[in-house]
């Protein structure tokens, strides 16, 4: 029995619009945010960038779907790093999230509004993390990589992953302002 | 115990307290939960369930922005998918005639060689078997006498393997019997007549007639010559253990017995 993924995958390889369409939108937002995370001002680019990349190498991929997400936030990742290197500062066709209602939904501006806001609020957190811990974080949380995924992408250890991830969630903690003792009326 | 003593005490096992507990203690199962998602901020320890529900907002459903350029980026993506396809097909078209030529090549080479080596044979064939046009032949053989191979060469003198006697002297009335026949085993050369004579149960005179008979000329030799001891040596050399030792009186017969 062959999955709705591997059908989508076939059937983009072959350079149909509506499985391309349907892959594109399983993942460029999360692409786009990891990647605002890093390089909020060259996100747009970079995700551009990435899909190219990946168009021209589509048809030698094989794999699930988690597979796919995998390579895809490889292939951002070595994207972003190339884009890092030429120190290139390209216009972005767009501001960085600023929670403006260019993005708004039509059934309730509002809330996606503060979602949006919340969500810049949070990527601007992480990004404030050591940058392992940062990506990290990201390819656990945005891209939903477990750790061997994650470590083959950063290139470590999954143990090492799993520490660094552990600091990453403690300087969260500390960031966020998050003080046991204080809320218990302890000062230290 | 004094106020200052008891506050002290508090003091101690206060810091013992901080020191002890970690607010911000995790274990790395915990933190796995809160970073795949299956861990809500309500669940999380109360230090880390903001961070849990912040995480969450990363996870949260596509703005319109974010899929703001859906259509040109598809049409973009399909657009390079169909360039790299007609490269692809193009490139795997080249290949698999690059492959063909390589084996239409690999088999005419492998025809031309067994070709090749067919002809040689049966050059060589036709060289032993003698079988070739003078010229051919005579140049096949001196390949093949380079390469130690010997074929006939039809330059070279036919060997022969008969040797003929220069001269047989003609027998005369007084020329023992012996003489003659022993003149023509002697022209075989290669077999010494005692042993001739002594050979099966042929007498010596009539053995060395019969063996002799293809190859010695007619006219050399004398007909008449075995006959004149033959049967007589043919018994005394039955009779005589010697004949066999090889004692060409005994093989050449005695001409009193046969007169």
């Amino acid at each position: 029995m062959v999955d709705a993924f591997a059908e989508t995958l076939s059937a983009a390889q072959v350079g149909d619009e509506a499985a391309i369409a349907c892959l594109w939108r399983q993942l460029q937002p999360a692409l786009l945010r990891y990647l605002r995370a890093r390089e909020p001002y060259a996100a747009e680019d970079v995700a551009s960038e990435t899909w190219l990349r990946a168009a021209r190498n589509l048809r030698s991929f094989s794999g699930n779907e988690i597979e796919f997400r995998a390579w895809m936030f490889t292939l951002a990742r070595h994207a972003l790093i190339d884009w890092q290197r030429r120190g290139m500062r390209r216009p972005m066709s767009g501001a960085p999230f600023d929670g403006d209602c260019e993005f708004a939904a039509a059934d309730d501006p509002a809330a996606e509004t503060f979602e949006a806001f919340e969500t810049e609020h949070v990527l601007a957190m992480i990004r404030r993390l050591p940058k392992t811990q940062a990506e990290v974080i990201l390819l656990r949380v945005i891209a939903g990589l477990d750790t061997e995924r994650v470590g083959e992408i950063v290139g470590k250890q999954p143990a090492t992953v799993r520490v660094i991830q552990h600091r990453a969630l403690r300087n969260l903690a500390e960031m966020l302002g998050v003080e046991v003792l204080s809320e218990q009326g302890v000062t230290r | 115990m004094t106020a200052r003593d008891a506050h002290s005490d508090d003091m101690e096992r206060l810091l013992r307290y901080l020191g002890a507990t970690d607010p911000l203690e995790l274990d790395f199962g915990t933190a796995d939960r809160i970073l795949d998602g299956t861990m809500h901020g309500d669940d999380a320890p109360r230090s880390y369930s903001q961070v849990a529900r912040a995480l969450e907002t990363l996870r949260s459903m596509p703005t319109e922005a974010e899929l703001a350029n859906e259509r040109r980026a598809v049409a973009r993506i399909a657009e390079v998918i169909a360039a790299d396809t007609v490269r692809y097909n193009s490139e795997r078209a080249r290949a698999k005639r690059r492959v063909r030529a390589v084996r239409r090549r690999r088999r005419v080479t492998a025809l031309a060689l067994a070709a090749a080596i067919s002809g040689v044979w049966l050059v060589v064939g036709l060289a032993a078997a003698n079988a070739l046009p003078r010229g051919a032949q005579t140049v096949a053989s001196n390949v093949l006498d380079a390469l130690g191979l010997s074929v006939p060469n039809p330059t070279e003198a036919p060997a022969s393997d008969v040797v003929v006697p220069s001269s047989v002297e003609p027998s005369t009335p007084d020329t023992p019997a012996f003489d003659i026949g022993n003149a023509v085993g002697a022209s075989n050369g290669n077999v010494p007549p005692g042993q001739v004579n002594g050979t099966e149960s042929n007498g010596g005179g009539n053995g060395k007639a019969h063996a002799n008979q293809d190859r010695v000329p007619p006219g050399q030799v004398n007909g008449t010559a075995p006959n004149k001891g033959g049967n007589g040596n043919s018994a005394s050399t039955s009779d005589n253990p010697n004949s066999h030792g090889g004692n060409p009186n005994a093989g050449g017969g005695n001409p009193h017995a046969g007169g």
